[in-house]
């Protein structure tokens, strides 16, 4: 394993949306990474793992935002106190761990969302905070990738079926609670398969078949 | 001097371009292997030993291209949706898709809901569609699940990471002509040489924690 | 007829600075408006090779290297500047004394705002495509010799299919040395066109006659890193380029060399 933290050489590779892409993703839950700009005009990012998200937390602890500089490879490797977000527009950020808060889930809801990290940005954010927060340097790939994946996938299908039951016009939030319902119902397994990629697939699909039988018959 | 660093920006030739220069073998019909690389560049030297190796690989390889090749011209007649929802189909995430495809995922979004797709981007989703199709008839019975899987256990590589690079002349090869650890290492080595360092972690692994869910362990 | 010239360089290596900032590329952009307006950059991949050869071990490690590009409307001009480097290239070559122009007036610009630390290496490069357009073999342009023979075997003869010739030359002057590489060639062309460098009327597949003419100062070694100075830097630019220009000389028959001076006149 590199004794460095990741330097990205793409940094697109780090965003699944940025600035007014991120409207299609409205009904998508609060992630890990994700940059909100509050009515005070402040950004703060989500840097909370992702594993606590699916146990229904009411807040989630955030870092504030602040606009940086172009950074050079050699930058990624030293800097261990932030998370640079570059290329994001016109301009670039950086992510300060030392300057924290605490945000209510609903208050985040209400923000306007400017960026969401893709799998791959959550991994490098994971692993700079990790060694910001413990001096311990820990692979994204393949490390904090498994250990992340199998919650972001889950966030991805809550996203899917809540945006599928929305533009069928049900209420806001019944795609979440059904998809939220199937997990639990197989529970360990079906979560525990959340974690295994190649499991993943069928999932999707048998989710998709469930979302459709229930706007058929719901 | 005992040591020496060489930075391959540092070419010893003037300019930005590669300075290998490569002979297109498909044009010599007596089939005479003809080297690749630049003698001033030592790293070609490896590259040398690896083709003297792989000459017949490169063949069985390369008709699997040609065939691939053909499947994508057929598939390219289909419209953006179409292309869409065999792929979707297939089980594989929006995300990858997005990937593959070399577009923002707010871009497949918008193909879903009609939003025309350019020719480039329609001729992405045949390739992709196109390997989907193929390699069940390579005795790979769910094409969506194989991608997602790491190619060797504790190495963070999929077949859908080398797909989003491009190479889908990889994922043939490790479809078709890779049974054993070391030709699959040696499609990883072509992949990224450094493979070794980026995507293997000598001290942590991930296990299930007491409440299901992932947690990073020391490796013992 | 096609001119054989795909791609004419000229470079200055120096030692590496620090990375650009955003007002620095701001300036540059300024700066380079009038004849670069387009700016794009680039984020390229390599490798370090640390060869050691008494363990006989080799261990690579990635690097990544930003390249900015500015380029001139056509996409078909531009400058290149990276960590270690500052490249002038066109794919639409009009006269040496523009190109040295270019290089010239771009180098003061980024002298003024980078404050290069020296300068080490100074190269000029031609590559040039041959193509057969209505003669059977390369005799009519290429100088004999330098074609690589085929030969009769009784009733079996040989057909070239592809050849490659490398040369390193010293010349007179210290510190300068000219590469020259060239032969038959099948395929692609060996100069392409990117989203970087457009080569418009881009040829398909085929056979074609490669030269590459690299010629270039390197400063030697043990020698201090000179302070950058544009008339030096120029004049060792110029007569870099009287190496290639006789090498295309030298390369070349008389008959080519008449027909390409009629054709630029036309």
């Amino acid at each position: 394993m590199s004794n460095q933290l990741d330097a990205p050489k793409n940094y697109s590779a780090l965003y699944h949306s940025l600035g007014e892409e991120c409207r299609e993703f409205d009904l998508r839950p609060v992630f890990t990474g994700d940059v909100f700009k509050t009515p005070d005009a402040k950004l703060w990012a989500v840097v909370q793992h992702p594993c606590t998200f699916s146990n229904g937390a009411a807040g989630v602890l955030v870092a504030e935002v602040v606009e940086g500089s172009y950074p050079s490879q050699k930058f990624w490797q030293g800097n261990f106190k932030k998370m640079f977000l570059p290329e994001v527009g016109d301009l670039h950020f950086e992510i300060m761990f030392g300057q924290l808060g605490f945000k209510r889930i609903s208050e985040l809801d209400a923000a306007n969302r400017i960026v969401l990290l893709s799998n791959y940005g959550v991994n490098v954010l994971m692993q700079r905070w990790i060694y910001h927060n413990a001096r311990v340097l820990v692979a994204t790939s393949p490390t904090i990738h498994d250990s992340t994946s199998g919650v972001f996938e889950e966030t991805e299908m809550l996203f899917e079926a809540e945006v599928s039951c929305v533009e069928a016009g049900r209420p806001e939030g019944e795609g979440i609670k059904l998809v939220t319902k199937w997990l639990d119902e197989d529970k360990p397994n079906r979560r525990g398969a959340l974690d295994e990629p190649q499991l993943r697939p069928a999932l999707r699909q048998e989710l998709s078949a469930l979302v459709k039988t229930h706007l058929m018959t719901a | 001097m005992t040591a020496v660093t060489l930075r391959s920006f540092d070419g010893p030739l003037t300019g930005l371009r590669d300075t290998r220069i490569s002979f297109n073998r498909r044009n010599v019909e007596s089939g005479v292997r003809l080297l690749q690389g630049l003698v001033d560049d030592p790293s070609s030297l490896m590259t040398l030993a690896r083709i003297a190796a792989g000459d017949a690989d490169e063949q069985r390889r390369q008709d699997l291209v040609n065939k691939f090749d053909e499947n994508v011209i057929t598939l390219n007649r289909c419209s953006g949706l179409v292309l869409l929802e065999m792929i979707s189909a297939s089980g594989l995430s929006w995300r990858d898709i997005a990937r593959i495809g070399q577009v923002s995922v707010a871009s497949v979004q918008k193909w879903r809901r009609g939003d025309g797709m350019t020719g480039a981007n329609r001729a992405n989703m045949a390739r992709l569609a196109a390997i989907l199709q193929q390699l069940p008839n390579h005795m790979i019975g769910e094409p969506s699940a194989w991608l997602e899987a790491k190619v060797l256990p504790n190495v963070g590589v999929t077949p859908l990471d080398l797909l989003a690079e491009g190479r889908f002349d990889l994922v043939l090869a490790l479809a078709t002509g890779t049974d054993t650890k070391g030709e699959v290492e040696s499609v990883l080595d072509d992949y990224n040489v450094d493979w070794r360092v980026i995507f293997v972690d000598n001290d942590f692994t991930v296990v299930k924690g007491q409440d299901g869910r992932p947690v990073i362990v020391a490796k013992r | 007829m096609n001119i054989p010239l795909a791609l004419a360089v000229v470079e200055v290596r120096f030692p590496e600075s620090a990375p650009l900032t955003d007002d620095q590329v701001a300036n540059l952009k300024k700066s380079l408006n009038g004849r670069f307006p387009i700016y794009k950059h680039e984020i390229r991949n390599g490798f370090t090779s640390t060869v050691n050869y008494e363990l006989g071990t080799v261990a690579n490690s990635p690097i990544v290297e930003v390249l900015h590009h500015f380029l001139a409307r056509s996409l078909q001009t531009g400058a290149t500047l990276t960590s270690k480097s500052l490249v002038v290239e066109t794919t639409d070559y009009k006269s040496w004394l523009e190109l040295k122009k270019m290089f010239v007036e771009t180098l003061g610009a980024v002298n003024d705002i980078v404050h290069l630390d020296g300068y080490q290496r100074v190269g000029c490069r031609y590559i040039d495509e041959f193509r057969l357009e209505g003669a059977d073999d390369w005799a009519s342009i290429i100088s004999p010799g330098l074609v690589a023979p085929s030969w009769n075997a009784g009733p079996q003869s040989t057909k070239l299919e592809a050849q490659m010739f490398q040369a390193i030359y010293s010349t007179d002057t210290v510190g300068i040395t000219s590469t020259l590489r060239f032969g038959q060639m099948s395929g692609p062309p060996v100069i392409g066109s990117s989203d970087y460098l457009v080569r418009t009327n881009l040829p398909g597949e085929s056979t074609f006659f490669l030269l590459d003419t690299d010629c270039a100062w390197q400063l030697p070694q043990g020698l201090p890193v000179p302070p950058v100075s544009i008339q030096e830097i120029s004049q060792l630019s110029e007569q870099l380029h009287d190496l290639i220009s006789s090498a295309f000389l030298m390369v070349t028959t008389s008959k080519f060399q008449t027909s390409i001076e009629a054709a630029s006149m036309k």
